[in-house]
């Protein structure tokens, strides 16, 4: 072994990165190499390359922005409209007794059939076409977000109520005081859930009704056989979705925590 | 159970019905009303708005024709053999990464990447790879399962409390044995929750699925419905789904979520995800 | 009755245990139909047969019908398959919504309409 040369300190690299990137390669590796070990035709298994380059073609010629930003104004629309309207309803719901028992399994029945399973019926009522995506996006969350919140009122132990009303709290002061942040932590799960029913409904809805955006332009490519655009597609949902987790939630979780303690 | 006055049912004054249920039947009672009002003010075609009488008859045709049961079964099928399969590996996965350094650090990073990829985009793919029909929807329905139930199992494993485990292991026990007798039970619940997750977001990806990779099911009942005009048909597809969702989660879920909390009397530990 | 696990788990053990129920029933009762049904027919040699439906059968129907074998049309109440294959001939005579299985002679005055 030859000592003349004078190595440099070498970084010390974290074990934990380098076991948890393996598989990464791995898979990247196996990607790459199929076409050299079996059968598969190119239309079913575009390689690493082919991917990169047409994301690079679509990324210049806009195409790819257009349909990032379609679908990610969408969501943004649907989002803020459902939650906007389902939570304060959600609250005035549950504010009286009786009427959130009424309504409670009706709110319940819908909210199991929210989003998907009325993508065909507003294609009947709107056509084909964002139209019919975004009231698909708004019915996932509105429903997903009332029930939170109806459920979300209802769970406040009843001994706070009784608690204010001790001091004389009048009813806007119990409100403000019990019910509100009472019902807060589930109303922010609430959030968190429906954004993620939302998100599902946005891609789907988008496949089935829609005529712009990443998922239509998805499952639209399975007909042309353009896996790569596929594999591409599948890929940006992937990270859209980290980064709007990443971006909206984890903030709210460490505000929830950090304010309340536990997560109830 | 000990004889808390609280807990012992009060069989004399106690309706048979509670005030809740009565009150629920008459929402469900008033939301068919609503229903049927509105079809008498909007008074648009029964191809775009049905009644509640359309879909009715709706129900019985598709009974009495045979698709229905069908379309049920199929879809019950499908739920089942993807849920238990996608419960298995999450199960095995969340144990596994759980219990050992190495193989968090191995597979967590790429978990996190996958689960990111919503079910929903794999479909397209699927399709390509290996087609419409049952294999591709279980595939992708069991991926759906597969991360809330590792996830809530990981949590479950690492909140265990440590003095448990030495407490069994100043006893003499083995690897095995802490694992079952020990980590499985404090576990429990967290595996429930994540089971319930996963069986939510698996109910709703299997009609997606239903939709645009197989030829029967009820999601496929309610996309046809809608490609040949048939609204009525949708909607019993829609309010079949509603009761499918129902007796699962009543006659499933619940149950076990109510059998393990009671018997284990365990509060649920809690951790990030969804 | 006295079940030997712990109460809080009878509900979901009876609801499995009652859809095993189900399932195996109606596959027995699917077997005793299709014997019923098929009863005239000889399945040996791919016989032509007519199928009898209360209602027009739609492509669900129709479907099944083309797996059993050469579907030739429908009228009347009936549909006739010709060269049937004695497996999906079976499986078909099992559905409830069928209403009788006959021979079909290959010069019926019936199918000139």
């Amino acid at each position: 072994m030859n000592h003349a040369i004078q190595m440099p300190q070498k970084p010390r690299i974290n074990p934990a990165l380098v076991t948890g990137l393996l598989p990464f390669i791995v898979v990247l590796a196996a990607w790459a190499l199929a076409p050299l070990f079996s059968d598969i035709p190119a239309y079913k298994l575009p390689s690493p390359a082919k991917v990169w380059s047409t994301f690079q073609d679509m990324l210049l010629s806009g195409s790819l922005i257009s349909e990032v930003w379609a679908s990610l104004q969408r969501l943004a629309t649907g989002y803020i409209l459902g939650n906007l309207i389902a939570i304060p309803l959600g609250l005035a719901i549950a504010l009286n007794r009786a009427v959130a028992e009424t309504l409670t399994p009706v709110l319940s029945f819908f909210q199991s059939i929210a989003g998907i399973a009325w993508v065909p019926l507003a294609i009947i009522w709107f056509g084909v076409g964002g139209g019919s995506v975004l009231f698909v996006i708004v019915n996932t969350i509105f429903f997903s977000s009332i029930y939170s919140t109806v459920i979300g009122v209802q769970s406040i132990p009843p001994v706070l109520y009784r608690a204010a009303q001790s001091h004389g709290a009048s009813r806007w002061d119990v409100i403000k005081t019990v019910v509100i942040p009472g019902a807060l932590v589930q109303i922010l799960v609430g959030l968190r859930t429906s954004m993620a029913y939302g998100w599902r409904a946005l891609v789907a809805a988008e496949m089935i009704a829609g005529t712009n955006g990443i998922g239509y332009m998805t499952l639209e490519a399975v007909q042309w056989y353009q896996t790569e655009i596929v594999v591409l597609g599948m890929i940006l949902i992937g990270v859209l979705w980290l980064i709007l987790d990443r971006l909206l939630f984890v903030p709210i979780e460490r505000v929830t925590v950090r304010r309340w303690g536990l997560v109830s | 159970m000990t004889n808390s006055t609280n807990n012992l049912p009060n069989m004399r004054g106690r309706p048979l019905v509670s005030t809740a249920q009565w009150r629920g039947t008459l929402g469900v009672v008033s939301i068919l009303v609503a229903w049927q009002f509105s079809v008498w003010v909007i008074a648009l075609p029964a191809y775009f708005y049905p009644a509640p009488k359309d879909v009715f008859s709706a129900f019985i045709e598709l009974m009495q024709k045979g698709i229905l049961l069908e379309y049920l079964s199929d879809s019950a099928v499908r739920y089942s053999v993807s849920v238990a399969t996608g419960v298995g590996f999450g199960l095995t996965f969340g144990l596994l990464i759980g219990l050992s350094r190495f193989w968090s650090r191995l597979l967590g990073p790429i978990i996190n990447f996958f689960y990111a990829i919503v079910e929903v985009a794999w479909i397209p793919l699927l399709v390509i790879w290996i087609g419409y029909g049952f294999n591709t929807i279980v595939i992708a329905i069991a991926y759906v399962v597969f991360f809330p139930v590792l996830y809530n199992t990981l949590t479950g494993v690492q909140t265990v409390k440590l003095v448990l485990i030495n407490a069994m292991q100043t006893l003499g026990a083995t690897r095995w044995q802490v694992l079952v007798t020990v980590i499985i039970p404090s576990a429990l619940p967290n595996i429930i929750t994540g089971f319930r997750v996963g069986a939510g977001f698996a109910f709703r990806g299997l009609i997606f699925a239903e939709m645009i990779a197989a030829g029967s099911g009820i999601g496929f009942l309610i996309f046809d419905g809608s490609t040949t005009r048939q609204t009525d048909r949708v909607v019993v597809g829609m309010i079949m789904m509603g009761v499918m969702w129902l007796l699962i989660d009543r006659l499933l879920l619940r149950p076990v979520e109510q059998a393990t909390i009671v018997r284990w009397g365990l509060v649920r530990n809690q951790g990030g995800n969804t | 009755m006295t079940l030997p696990i712990h109460p809080a788990w009878r509900t979901p053990f009876l609801t499995v245990i009652g859809l095993v129920v189900v399932l195996i029933l109606a596959a027995v009762v699917g077997r005793i139909t299709s014997a019923r049904t098929l009863a005239g027919i000889d399945l040996a040699d791919r016989p032509d047969v007519v199928v009898s439906l209360s209602f027009t059968p739609e492509r669900f129907h129709l479907e099944k019908f083309q797996d059993v074998g050469r579907y030739q049309g429908w009228s009347d109440g009936q549909a006739v398959i010709l060269s049937s294959d004695p497996e999906e001939l079976r499986r078909l005579a099992r559905n409830y919504w069928i209403d009788a299985i006959e021979p079909h002679e290959v010069h019926n005055d019936k199918l000139d309409k």
